[in-house]
């Protein structure tokens, strides 16, 4: 009684899958050409916890999104390894075009020079690098140091003893703090914390003396800090009275980079249509306005210019990860 | 006066509508377990872009107020804490349920909540610029050392074997290393597998480990999940309110050490509702009855983790860093919005930040009778579904849970595994508390550990930092307190025992 | 999950012994497995392996010495327990290959057969069926559809 009966429940089980998956699958399989896309919404997914500066840049693209192409721009949040479990996901995910994902520099290229973060940085088809976050030297508005020569200056004079914090280990921070280390001829003692939120309250509780962070971080905490000098190639129109690196002497530009990448198998035609939709992104001056506000430093790099742009900072990171021992 | 204004407008008939159905969505979203307080922030964000910011606002801390509180639906009618938060809501809450009790604990729920939710808007309303100084006061050692006085609760929380209790904690604690390390970079315990890379989610584990064990034994015989309850007692209110009042003093210790602890970003919330269990089990006259179904069990963490809500934003406002993850999307959420925290929040903005914070006293108020509606239906269905429904829909929920929390099907394989693994060291006399505590105060006591170190490098004398700070002496204080009291208090009843034979002897 | 206070106690004597010889065998492969991180990496789950190696020997000393006990562990069917791990574990694996809705209705399916203890009857089955379908249809529409969250489709089926 009780086997036959089950067996009912069984077949019963398998009618409900066989509906409730041609339903699924009806959707999304019809091939994508360039012209209807995007056909529906697009996920947008960031290797990172909601409320950092991925998710806020992120936030604010999804609203001219729309604007442009009447679809929505679905964030969504896949942390865990500093990024790694996301790019290492990537290209099993659905290569129509409707899922994209936030890439950050340097993690996609310093990542995979360590042990195997289960991603390769060429594996990664990045479509556009939309802005970045100039590294800056930030100290409390209490702090000693009214200039980046008196910073200079007690770092020569007790080698070790200036600690700074910043965000992770070979992070943007990390980096900074280890090219300026060389330019400058210092030795400091770096100390990673978990998350820039957690670097700034280390600077504010005077943990710490100084901070390697960007000049975002120095806009939301206006108030309370300032910079000695920002990583740019020219001074940010949110701060014109703090000089850049590069005029006090200091060959020093760069900072976090954030682009966005598609699975690898995404049609040629369909990259070069979302290169083109965040191109016209970034040239809203409503976006514009509030990406500078914030701090951040737009910049245009389109699908056709990627590589040319990773093979530089390639590059440039290749000579500071020898410097820290991350390769031979 | 000024201020009282800007609350007042947080009273207006749209502002009320928006918090119902905030609060509302929260306790459902809330009472699914994996489905965070953090996740329905951030799906509402988008939603909020279009509203005047101050409905905004009012929406999103409305969803977060319930979303806490709903954790503990999940925790007392399946044992599953629904965020770190409602942890030690299991302890007591799932007894209770089990006795049949469940409608008290949940009643109980509520009101303590109520209670908690009052005191950390009371607290960030009028105290927080000074407790968000505080807050940055605890450096890297700071935490080291609070991380150290949370496992103390290793002893309180392992009933019957200490020893396991450390090896609990010890599993966790190594659990908790697996992924890549915040200070080093390096890969550790990943054995090759990208998966592994991004570490143990908490949640994921909390939901295993709590939540997996209860369906393992419930296949196992046929005998009812929870005992049902007497027939047409309602809500037990009256009785709730009694035990409510017999409780004040440890309700508002409880909400107090709530906010106070969640002020500290980053290791707050999570374990404030555990210190504060910890001291209620402490001071308790019944405190060998904790863990067996103690009312005050559930009063204490339940004021406690509703108190986070409102300490948590002090130092969001404040210092514009997120006391935990849903503060993290609302200050993002601000941002974007155009808004800067800091002193402006006070000042210029102080309009916003008030009609906000009245925003969370509504919210707060209305937890009581949305939550005794909702209450009352829950405890009755969850005890009158058959198992064969009861079962694969509580996994049901377990799954889809885990995945959401990262998108990340592999999360879920790690939830099971875990879970079949808490239930096995159950099995062996360890219970699944000291794992998570491990996981949880792993990262804290570890970074705090190496970051002070690199200080006291830096500076010349790693034990000064380590040793000679005042707050860093005032936790060690506590912590060896901790220690030795409960050993100190066994001796004494034991004394008292032996003198109060010796008459009879006597006679 | 005792919750009586005083519940009936069991020798422990020889799951002590077991547990405390696993978590040895743990503490040793954490160490082993710590020799090729950077010495800042190195320094915590050393540290912790080393004390769970300590606390691990002193339980076994205590197995052969003292008479511990531990509380009754509540009993049941094995073959049912060993199901339901079963099929969780099943179910977690083939999330990603079937897919969220063909691996989740099988799953629940099974679970429902498991947790049953009563007799089946047509009715019943249907009835069960139903509500399940309708929980799942919920939920799905609620993760999927409301909360946006991106439930994996089967990539079994992307290949058809």
């Amino acid at each position: 009684m009780r086997h036959t009966n089950s067996n009912k429940t069984f077949r019963l089980g398998t009618l409900f899958t066989a509906v409730l998956t041609s339903v699924a699958l009806s959707g999304p399989v019809a091939a994508q050409s360039a012209e209807d896309y995007p056909s529906r919404n697009v996920q947008y997914i960031i290797p990172f916890g909601p409320g950092g500066e991925s998710d806020i840049s992120a936030r604010l693209q999804q609203q001219y999104f729309q604007d442009i192409t009447d679809q929505q721009l679905i964030i969504q949040y896949m942390a865990g390894g500093g990024g790694a479990v996301g790019w290492s996901q990537l290209n099993e995910m659905e290569a129509d075009g409707h899922t994209i994902m936030g890439t950050n520099l340097p993690h996609i290229v310093l990542k995979p020079m360590g042990k195997d973060p289960g991603f390769k940085t060429e594996d990664l088809k990045n479509f556009y690098f939309f802005h970045y976050s100039p590294d800056a030297l930030i100290v409390a508005n209490d702090s000693p140091y009214e200039t980046l020569e008196d910073f200079v200056a007690a770092a020569k004079q007790s080698p070790g003893a200036v600690t700074l914090s910043g965000s992770g280990t070979q992070s943007a921070n990390d980096i900074a703090n280890q090219r300026f280390q060389s330019l400058a001829d210092v030795k400091t003692t770096y100390i990673p914390f978990k998350g820039t939120g957690a670097a700034v309250a280390a600077l504010l509780g005077g943990q710490v003396q100084a901070e390697w962070g960007y000049t975002t971080v120095a806009a939301n905490h206006s108030d309370k800090v300032r910079m000695l000098a920002v990583a740019a190639d020219e001074r940010h129109p949110q701060f014109p009275d703090v000089p850049t690196f590069q005029e006090l002497g200091y060959d020093m530009t760069g900072g976090a980079y954030r682009g966005m990448a598609v699975p690898k198998d995404t049609p040629e035609d369909v990259t070069r249509k979302l290169s083109d939709i965040f191109g016209q992104i970034n040239q809203n001056a409503e976006f514009r306005k509030k990406m500078q506000d914030l701090g951040f430093v737009l910049i245009d790099v389109p699908y056709a210019e990627v590589d040319e742009f990773m093979a530089e900072r390639r590059e440039e990171y290749e000579e500071v990860a020898r410097e820290m021992g991350i390769i031979e | 006066m000024e201020t009282l204004g800007f609350m007042a407008a947080a009273f207006s008939p749209m502002n009320l509508l928006l918090a119902v159905l905030g609060v509302a969505a929260g306790i459902f979203i809330g009472a699914l377990p994996g489905l965070s307080a953090t996740m329905a922030v951030a799906v509402l964000v988008p939603v909020t872009f279009g509203m005047p910011t101050e409905a905004a606002l009012i929406m999103l801390g409305a969803i977060y107020t319930g979303a806490i509180y709903g954790g503990s639906y999940a925790a007392i009618l399946v044992n599953t804490p629904g965020t770190p938060s409602a942890i030690a809501t299991t302890f007591d809450g799932y007894p209770m349920a089990q006795r049949g009790d469940g409608d008290l604990a949940v009643t109980l729920s509520t009101l303590s909540s109520m209670v908690g939710g009052l005191v950390g808007a009371l607290a960030l309303l009028t105290l927080a610029p000074l407790l968000a100084q505080i807050a940055l006061k605890f450096g890297p050692v700071e935490y080291f050392w609070l991380a150290i006085f949370g496992l103390t609760l290793i002893s309180a929380l392992s009933e019957g074997s200490t020893l396991k209790g450390f090896i609990g904690a010890g599993i966790g604690l190594l659990l908790s290393t697996v992924g890549v390390a915040v200070v080093g970079a390096d890969i550790r315990y990943a054995f090759g597998s990208q998966f592994l890379l991004g570490g143990v989610e908490i949640i994921s584990a909390l939901i295993g480990l709590y939540c997996i064990p209860v369906l393992i034994d419930l296949v196992a015989t046929p005998s009812a999940h929870l005992e049902p309850p007497e027939e047409g007692r309602g809500v037990r209110f009256n009785e709730s309110l009694g035990l409510m009042w017999r409780s004040k003093f440890n309700s508002l210790r409880s909400a107090v050490i709530g906010t106070i602890v969640a002020i500290l970003p980053g290791a707050g919330g999570s374990i404030a509702s555990l210190v504060s269990y910890s001291e209620a089990r402490r001071t308790s006259p019944r405190h060998e009855r904790f863990g067996h179904g103690e009312p005050d069990g559930v009063i204490a963490t339940e004021s406690a983790n509703n108190a986070t809500v409102g300490g948590g934003f002090i130092p969001t406002f404040v210092l514009g860093i997120p006391g935990t993850p849903p503060d993290a999307v609302i200050l993002g959420a601000l941002l974007v919005q155009g808004f800067r925290t800091g002193p402006e929040m006070f000042t210029t903005n102080a309009n916003v930040t008030y009609t906000f914070i009245g925003g969370l006293f509504i919210a707060t108020l209305l937890m009581l009778p949305l939550g005794l509606l909702i209450g009352r239906y829950a405890f009755k269905s969850i005890v009158s579904i058959p198992k064969a429904l009861l079962v694969p829909s509580i996994a049901f929920m377990t799954v889809i849970g885990t995945y959401a929390i990262r998108n990340n099907p592999f999360d879920v394989v790690v939830m099971v595994v875990l879970g079949v693994l808490g239930w096995v060291l159950s099995r062996y006399g360890i219970k699944a508390s000291p794992i998570v505590l491990g996981l949880i105060l792993g990262p804290i006591a570890e970074q705090g550990f190496v970051q002070g170190y690199l200080m006291g490098n830096a500076s010349g004398s790693v034990l000064t930092v380590f040793f000679g700070r005042p707050i860093s002496m005032a936790i060690i204080a506590l912590t060896l307190i901790a220690v030795f009291y409960p050993l100190w208090r066994a001796r004494r009843d034991r004394i008292v025992k032996n003198s109060n034979e010796e008459p009879r002897h006597e006679h | 999950m005792s919750t009586e206070l005083n519940a009936p106690r069991v020798d422990a004597r020889r799951s002590d012994r077991v547990l405390a010889s696993i978590m040895i065998v743990i503490a040793l492969g954490a160490l082993w497995f710590s020799r090729d991180m950077s010495i800042m990496a190195s320094i915590f789950p050393r540290t912790i392996a080393t004390l769970l190696l300590i606390f691990s020997v002193a339980l076994l000393v205590r197995a052969f010495i003292a008479r511990p006990q531990m509380p009754k562990p509540q009993p049941g069917s094995v073959g049912r327990r060993l199901g339901l791990v079963g099929v969780m574990l099943a179910w977690s694996f083939s999330l990603k290959w079937l897919g969220f809705i063909a691996a989740s209705t099988l799953a629940a399916v099974a679970l429902s057969l498991l947790a049953h203890y009563h007799g089946w009857t047509f009715k019943r089955a249907m009835a069960y069926g139903l509500v399940l379908a309708g929980i799942i249809a919920f939920f799905y529409t609620l993760f999927a559809i409301l909360l946006n969250v991106p439930l994996p489709v089967g990539l079994l089926w992307r290949d058809l």
